[in-house]
């Protein structure tokens, strides 16, 4: 069920981005001027013109394996997606988000210690002082090492005494 | 100078009075750490390497990058077998193979064959660009727009047999990753195109976070539910133990073949420009699995898979530096790198350069050759040595291979990035629901760029029209840009074939009587 | 307990009190970051890193150039943005970033944030042709060009790296009425190897871009778009002389974002300034015809060249119909 509801989402979506969102600003006059050229749309256009044929197709074969499968129900679909939001995949999806969001304002140390903690501890990691004190540690190495000595660009956060903090990091050597 | 005496001036240079002969050991060891860090691209290595170079001469500096850039590439497999974060898209299909085999405890013996592989991919390729730099790189210049499409094309419709189990859905994937490959501005007249308005889609999909986010973190998250690494207290799914155990001799000579195809494979297709190396290792490793006597077995982790993959993707690197010394075009970013910093010092780099200064061209084959020879012995050490990260528990393991994959991210696609990253991850399992292939989507995002970049510069400069276009003139503008010259004719004939085999292969092999039993 | 905490507090009113003394002869205190929007071993990278190196030597500072690269310079220019403005984060910037900004690709107005501090270099453009394609149509000129095309419409094809910047509008003016077919490139390497392999029969670019191919002979200047000829090719026609008014050429500059202490400002443009007469420098500049135009004074020169090229780079997106963002102040 969750692959055919996929499959009518993405085939809506891709029809509803070919109408609307293909060309999101003007053509400059001076390249439509010369006739020879593609137009910009073209190429795109095409594949979804094509991935809305093979999507269509799918959906018909999805539907004809599955008939008279007793699972192949809104009411399966509802109870496995229930037990999906409470799965330890969900909520390591949800730290994962989370993670994304904060980097940018609390750069990359505090996101990092944050990350391996929580991630950890969502492996089964039961000893979680030590967890703690690994995951600080680590993010601290590994914005010295990437950041500080190989030059590699990591967040540095936009809280002001983070930020020094990541600052004073990478001028330690 | 004959090839005899750039041989001897190319060895005087790479032994330099035996400190340039450890500087060349200090590069192999720095390139290969270099390059298995995610997050450091072979060309950031090169760019590291730069510092080293300030105080040498010109000949010594393109000795000792050359040798960085060599095992850095070398070094990325190392990534893509432990943790499924390949560093280039090159690498992906490492992780097809090399992947199941960390996972089984036989990370050494995964190691082992992709650094050989690399080593033997990178020697060939080295050896005869030695022997033909100069007509090879000749030959280059005659592609055309419409010749780099059809091989461009070649590669996307690998595909078709990528999956022959689940081709429309293959085919479906590949096509979301083309359309990937359209977000952002397009490639001939710069308009937004598929951005919904958001500003930081204007640079377009960048690749290495999709990559990462498909391979590593959907991995992780997939890991993240099994039960039974959960329960598993001590060492999870290796028993606390690596096996750092090499491959036997036996099992290399096995992979003989394999080797010496993919190298001719991937150094013919690495002299073009672009994505050659890409290209290439999907290529091979495609080829291998129809050429196997098990084809069933690829996937679960074998060493023929890792082997087709790395020993292609080095020939095709090395083959980089054919057009940069020869010509002055540089055939990658690293490359481009190189040249700045000889530029620095003087060196002038064009058709010239084998009259004026022929000495940079034998120094950078023979460092090549040096390098991939020292590497195998120098980063099989390092090799081991990163092995044993996998010993670590699972729960201390999967959260360090996320922090590696976010530092891997945003160092190529900034904040950005890592969101695309996070949402690769979550699509990656998304996808798996959906029976859609990751592989596919990754080699469709990198060829579709270059896909449309050449069909559109071949297409504006066939059958010129003077007013509106009909269409007539469209389809003759199409048909002129993919058969107009004989090498595109040739491939895009090979295209076709390749694409219509689902449809006729069930009749040849109805008609031979040579139906081999289903995985 | 009370002893240390007073020591502490005295201590950091010494630290401040240090800040403020220092705060009309600024030193930089830890390394600067210039950011570069365009990649590795391009263009702008190149000129930047030998200058960043000078810079690094003359202020006893680390200076580290930073490539934030993507969507045409809007990702390297956006990183800087959100960098706050101490001093210690510039950008490298070119007027690609102005046209970027007027098309609205930009979440913020660049005019308003960044201001131009110092222009490095200013290059000089030039229209050359594939040696073979010109050979075979029996150009030497840019006047035959105009006739080959003229009988000719749309056959020759031209390479440019941006249809929409800077190329594109020398390019556009200068051919005005011409019918040719002018073809996006991604990379001036690949530009270069297609002039060579034949496949495309001219290309719009710097010189610093062409001239390995035009010393080997497998391409030839056809129009230098400059106010007078250059010294590298004498032979060569420039616009001036024949009465094109298309001088466009890009030009590389450090940017500073608005807000950022006028200390640290005038130090970077000291040390630009000082360090321009360095031999490495010059013979950089000369090796990529960069010597052939000077570059304006920085202040009230340079400010209002800065304005003049906005202008001219306004009329022309609204010729195109590209300008979706127009600052009232430049009409």
């Amino acid at each position: 069920m969750f692959e055919l509801i996929c499959n009518v989402f993405l085939f809506v979506f891709l029809g509803y981005t070919y109408f609307t969102h293909v060309l999101e600003a003007k053509v400059p006059k001076s390249y439509l001027k010369n006739p020879n050229v593609l137009h910009p749309s073209v190429w795109p256009k095409a594949i979804i013109i094509l991935l809305l044929i093979c999507i269509a197709i799918n959906i018909v074969k999805i539907i004809k394996k599955n008939k008279g499968n007793p699972d192949f129900t809104f009411k399966a679909f509802g109870k496995n997606s229930l037990e999906f939001l409470k799965s330890r995949m969900f909520i390591g999806m949800v730290v994962l988000v989370v993670a994304s969001f904060i980097l940018e304002p609390l750069g990359f140390v505090v996101t990092a210690a944050l990350l391996m903690f929580a991630y950890g501890m969502l492996l089964g990691e039961k000893k979680w002082w030590r967890l703690a004190i690994v995951a600080c540690v680590l993010a601290v190495l590994l914005h010295i090492a990437f950041s500080g000595l190989l030059g590699v660009s990591l967040p540095r956060g936009t809280v002001p005494f983070l930020r020094s903090f990541s600052l004073f990091l990478e001028n330690l050597f | 100078m004959n090839l005899g005496e750039m041989f001897v001036s190319g060895l005087s240079a790479v032994w330099g009075g035996g400190t340039m002969f450890l500087m060349v050991v200090v590069a192999i060891v720095l390139g290969t750490i270099f390059g298995a860090l995610p997050g450091v691209s072979a060309t950031m290595a090169v760019a590291l390497g730069l510092t080293f170079t300030y105080t040498m001469g010109p000949v010594p500096a393109i000795v000792f990058l050359t040798a960085i850039y060599c095992s850095s590439i070398t070094g990325g497999s190392i990534t893509a077998i432990l943790f499924k974060i390949p560093g280039v898209p090159s690498s992906a299909p490492t992780t097809f193979d090399g992947y199941p085999m960390a996972q089984r405890g036989e990370a050494g013996k995964a190691l082992g064959v992709a650094l050989l592989a690399s080593a033997v991919g990178g020697l060939f390729s080295a050896l005869v660009m030695f022997l033909l730099a100069t007509p090879l790189s000749k030959a280059a210049l005659a592609f055309g727009n419409g010749d780099m499409f059809a091989i461009t094309f070649l590669g996307l419709s690998i595909l078709i047999v990528l999956d022959t189990e689940h081709i429309l859905t293959t085919i479906i994937s590949g096509l979301l990753g083309l359309l990937l490959a359209c977000i952002g501005q397009d490639p001939m007249a710069g308009v937004a195109r598929l951005t919904f308005g958001q500003t930081s889609l204007l640079s377009g999909m960048e690749m290495i976070p999709v990559l990462i986010g498909l391979f590593a973190v959907t991995e992780v998250l997939k890991q993240t539910n099994t039960k039974k690494r959960l329960s598993a207290e001590d060492g999870v799914g290796n028993k606390g133990k690596v096996n750092t155990k090499m491959p036997t001799m036996k099992e290399l000579w096995s992979i003989k073949f394999t080797l010496l195809r993919c190298s001719i494979v991937g150094t013919v297709v690495g002299i073009l420009p672009g994505a050659g190396a890409t290209i290439a290792s999907f290529m091979c490793y495609t080829m291998e699995n129809k050429l196997s006597k098990y084809p069933e077995k690829f996937g679960t982790g074998i060493i023929d898979g890792i082997a087709a993959s790395e020993a292609s993707n080095n020939a095709a690197t090395g083959g980089a530096m054919v057009p940069l010394l020869c010509l002055g075009i540089p055939g990658g970013n690293a490359a481009a790198v190189m040249a700045s910093a000889l530029a620095l010092k003087g060196v002038q780099m064009g058709p010239r350069l084998l009259n004026v200064q022929p000495e940079f061209l034998s120094a950078t084959f023979i460092t090549m050759i040096v390098t991939n020879i020292l590497m195998v012995i120098v980063a099989i050490g390092i090799a081991k040595v990163f092995a044993q990260i996998l010993a670590v528990p699972y729960y201390y393991l999967g959260p360090i291979i996320l922090l590696l994959a976010t530092i891997g991210s945003f160092s190529e696609g900034n904040i950005v990035g890592v969101s695309v990253m996070v949402i690769a991850g979550i699509v990656g399992i998304i996808v798996k629901y959906m029976h859609l292939n990751s592989a596919a989507i990754v080699l469709g995002l990198v060829l579709g760029g270059m896909c449309e970049k050449y069909f559109s510069q071949a297409f504006q400069k066939a059958h010129i029209v003077t007013a509106q276009m009909g269409f007539g003139d469209y389809a003759a503008k199409v048909f002129e840009s993919l058969f107009g010259s004989p090498i595109s004719a040739i491939v895009m004939t090979a295209c076709i074939l390749l694409l219509l085999s689902p449809i006729y292969m069930p009749f040849v092999k109805k008609i031979t009587g040579k139906n081999k039993p289903a995985a | 307990m009370k002893k240390i905490i007073a020591l502490l507090l005295a201590l950091m009113m010494l630290i401040s009190l240090c800040t403020v003394a220092s705060a009309d002869e600024w030193k930089f205190e830890r390394g600067i970051t210039i950011v570069c929007p365009w990649g590795l071993g391009g263009g702008a990278d190149s000129t930047i890193r030998p200058m960043a190196t000078l810079i690094q030597n003359y202020l006893g500072v680390p200076v580290d150039v930073r490539n934030e690269t993507g969507g045409s310079g809007v990702t390297g220019a956006t990183f800087a943005y959100k960098e706050p403005a101490d001093g210690y984060t510039f950008l490298l910037g070119t007027q690609s970033l102005y046209i970027q900004d007027m098309m609205d690709n930009m979440d913020f107005n660049f005019k308003d944030e960044f201001d131009c501090e110092v222009i490095l270099v200013h290059s000089i453009n030039m229209l050359a042709g594939s040696a073979k394609q010109m050979e075979k149509y029996g150009i030497k000129t840019f006047s035959d060009l105009k006739d080959y095309a003229a009988a000719h419409p749309y056959e020759v094809s031209v390479a440019m790296l941006t249809a929409t910047g800077v190329d594109g509008m020398c390019f556009e003016i200068a051919t005005d009425g011409l019918a040719l077919n002018p073809v996006t490139y991604d990379s001036g390497s690949a530009v270069n190897s297609d002039l060579a392999g034949g496949h495309v029969d001219l290309a719009v670019g710097g010189y610093d871009d062409m001239s390995g191919l035009i010393e080997s002979g497998d391409i030839i200047p056809l129009l230098i778009f400059c106010e007078h000829r250059i010294d590298i090719c004498p032979d060569c026609e420039c616009t001036a002389e024949l009465g094109i008014d298309s001088y466009a050429g890009p030009w590389r500059a450090i940017f500073a974002k608005k807000g950022t202490p006028q200390g640290a400002i005038d130090k970077i443009i000291e040390a630009v300034e000082a360090c321009r007469s360095d031999a490495t420098w010059q013979e950089f500049i000369k090796s990529a015809a960069y010597d052939q135009r000077v570059v304006p004074a920085p202040g009230e020169e340079l400010q209002a060249f800065c304005l003049s090229e906005y202008k001219d780079l306004r009329d022309y997106m609204f010729e195109q119909e590209t300008l979706e963002k127009d600052y009232d102040d430049l009409k």
